[in-house]
Formats: structure tokens, sequence, C-alpha cells
């Protein structure tokens, strides 16, 4: 008999369990790529971007990456990015970004065909554009831009040299991103929401030659572009 | 893929009675997306009203749980003791005077395709290669009166202000510089539209160009990396067009 309930228990446990786990998982995972849907075309929208943009979601969590694919200017945004992210606004400025890099993909000619060649050939000229763009679209949104700063804190890792490489320097592109938002919408960082933020603190704390830098530029009244460290 | 498990989530629902979709149909917690929606008329005359809105981001991320239920209490992202908080002095200061950001969604209906549009015309050269900055004024010139209805709602001569949105410099293999300069106005009128321009991209010859030379001289192509792209530039002689919002007009056109 107990061997039978035995039975009848685990049998009643690897058939339910894994039933009931799938549901979870797929539950979940329908209802993050409704949000990242929602994100997105709150940005298309009310940007007012006049292209067809998807967005889908991966659920491997072991990524935290985002990318745009130049063939369908699709939006692809791994887990990993969901799981680091504490707010919506944060969400949003890696979507933001890729958004910008989408619209890249319209421009030129044959329907932005040759566009990919001059990204695979001048990847970092981009980058710092889709950063700045990014900023005015989570703006436009009702988005706070200073969660790019919070989010590339979180997941951009330092490399030593941008020379050779695809995208620049880290901490060169939160500070131009900084000094974007410092120029044009400064109301963002004189009423700043992620002042006491521990990431917002810590790009603060490495930043600060480099703010350096930026003020002396602002108060010299320069108009020359900073090279950052 | 999403299709599918679209289809497995209605499969399983219904085998074991759970609404998957219970979150969705709920009421909306915040009416602030309401300023988001593009009216469409047609469809909201037609149709019963129906509730797809988002609500608190946190109701989705059920894979934050484990982590809420793990995590010890002082590990927040928003705290930071009084002791070791740094402070941003300088945008402090001297941004002290700054009010607090209010954000407003423009009105829109993508309903409507009739629209107006003005001719523009820089008064001199914008390129990137004077030094500029971001959120620098730059101002156009109306090319042509703007009629409608037999009115003249924009007279042609009037000055149109601009902002320089972004600067991008040029890059590596000859790719090119580019600009944005949008927030047009003439007077207290906001125009709609960005004017986007590029430099002369040289692309196209250094990429044949530099494989030529690496197959005569070994890693010689690597050099023509160095070659930049063109300026941007914007001459007074090229015209833009603009979009007067709808608003404007539909107003001029009631008196
Ligand atoms: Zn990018």
């Amino acid at each position: 008999m107990k061997k039978f309930l035995i039975t009848i228990i685990s049998f009643a446990l690897f058939t339910i369990m894994p039933a009931n786990a799938m549901v979870t998982d797929d539950t979940q995972d329908g209802h993050v790529q409704n949000k990242i849907n929602q994100i997105g075309f709150r940005i298309l929208n009310s940007n007012k971007i006049p292209y067809r943009i998807t967005f889908f979601y991966n659920n491997n969590a072991k990524t935290i990456n985002a990318y745009s694919a130049f063939f369908d200017r699709s939006i692809t945004i791994y887990k990993g990015i969901i799981l680091i992210a504490d707010d919506e606004d944060e969400i949003a400025s890696v979507l933001a970004h890729e958004i910008s890099h989408s619209v890249d993909g319209y421009q030129g000619i044959l329907r932005g065909y040759f566009q990919e060649v001059k990204y695979l050939l001048s990847p970092k000229k981009y980058e710092y554009k889709a950063d700045k763009r990014a900023v005015d679209y989570l703006v436009n949104a009702g988005y706070n831009p200073l969660a790019i700063i919070v989010m590339d804190t979180k997941m951009m890792s330092q490399y030593r040299y941008d020379v050779f490489g695809t995208h620049p320097l880290s901490s060169r592109r939160v500070m131009e991103v900084y000094e974007y938002i410092y120029e044009k919408y400064p109301s963002f960082l004189a009423h700043n929401k992620y002042a006491d933020n521990i990431y917002y603190q810590n790009f603060l704390l490495t930043s600060e030659k480099n703010r350096k830098k930026l003020e002396e530029k602002i108060k010299t009244n320069s108009k020359k572009r900073l090279k950052y460290d | 893929m999403i299709n599918f498990s679209v289809k497995k989530l209605i499969v399983f629902s219904l085998l074991i009675g759970i609404s998957v979709n219970s979150n969705c149909l709920a009421e909306p917690k915040s009416d602030k997306i309401q300023d988001f929606l593009v009216t469409d008329d047609f469809v909201s005359k037609n149709q019963s009203p129906q509730n797809i809105q988002p609500q608190n981001i946190n109701d989705f991320l059920i894979t934050k749980d484990f982590v809420l239920k793990n995590s010890t209490p002082t590990l927040t992202t928003s705290i930071t003791p009084k002791e070791i908080k740094i402070h941003d002095y300088f945008a402090e200061q001297s941004l002290k005077n700054c009010k607090p950001f209010v954000y407003k969604q423009k009105k829109y209906d993508f309903q409507n395709v009739n629209h107006l549009f003005v001719k523009v015309n820089s008064t001199k050269i914008i390129s990137t290669k004077t030094p500029m900055n971001v959120g620098d004024e730059v101002f156009f010139v109306v090319s042509k009166d703007v009629n409608h209805n037999g009115k003249i709602i924009i007279k042609q001569g009037q000055i149109v202000s601009a902002r320089v949105e972004t600067i991008s410099e040029s890059g590596t293999y000859g790719v090119a510089a580019d600009i944005i300069l949008g927030n047009f106005k003439i007077g207290d009128l906001s125009l709609e539209g960005e004017i986007k321009k590029e430099g002369f991209t040289h692309t196209y010859w250094v990429i044949p160009v530099s494989q030529a030379a690496g197959f005569f001289i070994p890693f010689s192509n690597h050099l023509f990396r160095f070659v930049h792209g063109g300026h941007a530039k914007i001459k007074p002689k090229e015209t833009f067009e603009l979009q007067i919002p709808d608003e404007f007009w539909l107003k001029q056109e009631k008196i």
C-alpha cells in the first residue's frame, strides 16, 4: 500500500509539477513580452517614428544584451536586461537606444541597405548617435533619460582601449550621455530622481575626472568636443 | 516562437482553468498612459471601450520574485547613507534654478492625412566643420507663402529658428558626419519635423581601394581605417519641408 501511495504521489508530482512550471514560465514570458511591447510602442508613437519596428523578448537569462537586427529592423531584448533593470525607465532606456539603430536601418539608399555596411565600418559613431537619440526618445515618451546612465553602469563593462573595438569605451559613452542631458534637458539633473541610486552613485564616483573636464568646458564656454577618458 | 507559446498558453489555461489574461483585462492603475494614445476617432466611435493598458511593471516581472524574497531589506538601490553619499556639486550648483521637467505629450491624430507644409532655406551655411554644440540656435527663412483656402497663413521671408539636436562626427573608413536639426519655430508656432543631413561618404571607394592595396602590400588596407568621411553641410540654396501642426490651420479655418 505504502509503495502504491508513493508511486501515486511521485507520479502526481512528476506529471503535475512540470506542467505547472511550464504554464508559469509561459505566462511570465508572455507578460514580459507584453510589457516590452508597451514600452517600445509608447516610445515609437510618442516620438512619431514613422517606421515599422518590432520587439521580441528572448528568455535567455544569461545574456545581458539587446540588439537591433539590420535585415528586418526588429529589436531583440534578452531576459538578462529584465533581470537587472529596477524600473520601467531602465528597460525603456535600452529599447530607446535600439530603436535609434533601427531608425538608422531605414535611412539612405535602397531602403537603408547600405546603412549596415556603414555601421560595420564605423560602429562607434553610431553608438554615440544612438545614445543621444535615446535621450530624446525617452524624454518625449515621458521617461527619465538618466536611466541610461544607471543601466549602463550596471551592464557595460570597461575595456582598456577602444581604438579597434566596435563600441566606444563605456566611460566615454556615459559621459557623452551625461553631457547631452546637461545641455539639453538640465531639469533631469537639477531634480535627479536617481541621486541616491547606488548605481548612479557609482557613476558619480567613477566619472569624477571626466565631469571635471565638462565643468571646465561649460565654465569657459568652449565648443570643442571633449575627449573623455 | 511567440505564436507557439501563446498557443501553449491557451491550451494549458483551458486545461487547468487559469485565465492567463486576467492581468491584461484589469483596470488600469494609472491614467497617465492615456496621454500616449494615438486617437483614432473612427475606431473609438464604433467600438466598445477596451482596457488594454499596462499596469505597474512590477506586476509583470514575476522573475523578480526570487530576488525580492531572498534579498535583505538593506539591499535597495535607492538608499545611500548620508556619510558615503557622493554629490554632483557642479550640477547641483549650476542648475539650481532649473525648474522640474513637466511632461506634455503632443496631441496628434494619425487618421488625418491632409497636412500643410512650409518650405524653408537656411540663412547661411550650417556645417559640422565649424565647432557647434548641441542646443545651438540656427536660422532658416520661409521661402514660399503658405496658402490655405485662398488665405495666406504663413508669409515668405518669415524667420524660422531651429536647434542643433545632435551632431555626430565623421567616422572611420570614410563614413560621413551627420547633423540633426529640430525644434523649428516661427515666433510661438512650433513646426513639426527634423532636418537630417549627412556629409559625403567616402566608403564606396575606400573599401575597394583598401582591399586592392591589401592585396599588393599586406596589411596596408588597415591604413584606410583612418580615412574619415565628409562634413555635413546645409547650404542656403537647399530647400527643406516642415509640417505645420494640424491644430494651427484648423483653428484658422474656423475664423
Ligand atoms: Zn548600440
